[in-house]
């Protein structure tokens, strides 16, 4: 019987692929990390952890699934909540092998710059921090970091469905909130 | 002119990634106690290696159709596959199946891999041996595809197999030497 040659569909399935997968995703990587980071040299380690992590479990990218968008952030997240709960003494182990290294000033300055650019986001994300953690995550998925509702779902590995009703309610009690943002509680963001 | 940070780590992760497996999809070990040492990692190419429990004391293999629409699978022996696959087909699930010798495998790729493990077509039974599908993981034009390595039929013998889901037709099994390749896992 013959068969067509079927190329694999994942932008990961090729180490050139992955490469590319990175270019595309640097910028939004690092805008991701300095929205939940004040420190330079932080989101360079965090940003070089995502994209390792990223490469190290490619495997579980699915294309017919949703975005690469999504599936990253879902990565990236993970990445984020691992570095919250590692104790100090391993964080600087991590330290000592990933990306400050690799920063010189001008990588710093610019690294800055983009940490800079993410204040509001930042304190928006703050005044966030009240809410149920499901609400939260995928408020900040989609109003911060400007997923789309399935892309925001799929990074956290829940329905739709069920992300648009937790959506729902995360606006509905940040409203009387005082002193949110009104972009964070607009409906059809 | 100074490289960039992102140039840097573009650098740093090209080094790693030549570092990594990238065959198309992951191989799973077999689970453990099923599994003979010369056996292990057995070249799996973009499909799930399982070990399918077996029972010793019964007929060579058994197809039940549950109530719920699953269908439980039972292989005491590798013999008779074409038997097998029209058991199957009656209880509504198509499938190939091929028992090849120890130390060969099917050549890759035999048709259009359907991604798993969401698909995972075959669950492990908790209260006995053998193995369910339910026939709605399989879509219509997809064929379940089930590979194992075997010694002369004897159970006892193998080193696991394969299990994939095919999308359209599928090749028949061409034999080629099984390769072991590694796989990164952290």
């Amino acid at each position: 019987m013959r068969l067509k040659q079927v190329e694999p569909a994942s932008p990961l399935a090729r180490a050139q692929a992955f490469e590319a997968f990175y270019l595309r995703h640097f910028d939004a990587m690092t805008r991701f990390v300095a929205r939940r980071t004040g420190d330079p040299q932080a989101v360079a380690d965090l940003t070089a952890e995502v994209f390792l992590a990223a490469l190290h479990s490619r495997h579980t990218y699915r294309p017919g699934r949703g975005s690469e968008t999504g599936w990253l952030y879902g990565v990236a997240r993970n990445v984020l909540s691992a570095q919250r709960r590692r104790s100090e003494r391993e964080a600087r182990a991590v330290e000592r092998v990933v990306a400050r290294r690799l920063l010189d000033g001008d990588d710093l300055a610019d690294l800055t710059d983009r940490i800079d650019a993410e204040e509001p986001a930042r304190r928006a994300l703050s005044a966030m921090a009240g809410l149920a953690e499901g609400e939260r995550a995928l408020l900040e998925l989609v109003v911060i970091d400007q997923l789309t509702v399935a892309e925001a779902a799929q990074a956290l590995g829940i329905r739709v469905g069920t992300a648009r009703v937790r959506l729902h309610r995360a606006r509905r009690t940040l409203r009387n909130v005082p002193g949110v943002s009104a972009a964070l509680v607009t409906e059809g963001l | 002119m100074t490289v960039s940070f992102r140039d840097k780590l573009l650098e740093e992760l090209r080094a790693e990634a030549a570092t990594v497996s990238w065959e198309p999809l992951p191989a799973r070990r077999p689970a453990r106690h099923l599994v003979t040492a010369a056996g292990l990692g057995a070249a799996v190419v973009a499909a799930v290696a399982v070990a399918i429990p077996l029972m010793w004391d019964a007929p060579a293999f058994a197809v039940v159709k549950n109530s719920d629409g699953t269908v439980t699978v039972r292989i005491n022996e590798f013999v008779r596959p074409k038997e097998l696959e029209k058991r199957l087909r009656e209880a509504g699930v198509r499938a190939v199946i091929d028992y090849v010798p120890y130390g060969q495998t099917c050549r890759e790729p035999r048709g259009e891999n359907v991604p798993q493990p969401e698909r995972m077509p075959l669950r492990h039974t908790e209260d006995s041996p053998g193995f369910r599908i339910d026939p709605k993981d399989i879509g219509p034009d997809e064929t379940l595809v089930i590979q194992m390595h075997s010694a002369n039929g004897d159970p006892a013998k193998s080193n696991g197999g394969s299990v994939a889901v095919i999308r359209g037709p599928v090749a028949s099994c061409e034999l080629v030497p099984a390769k072991f390749t590694g796989e990164d896992r952290e």
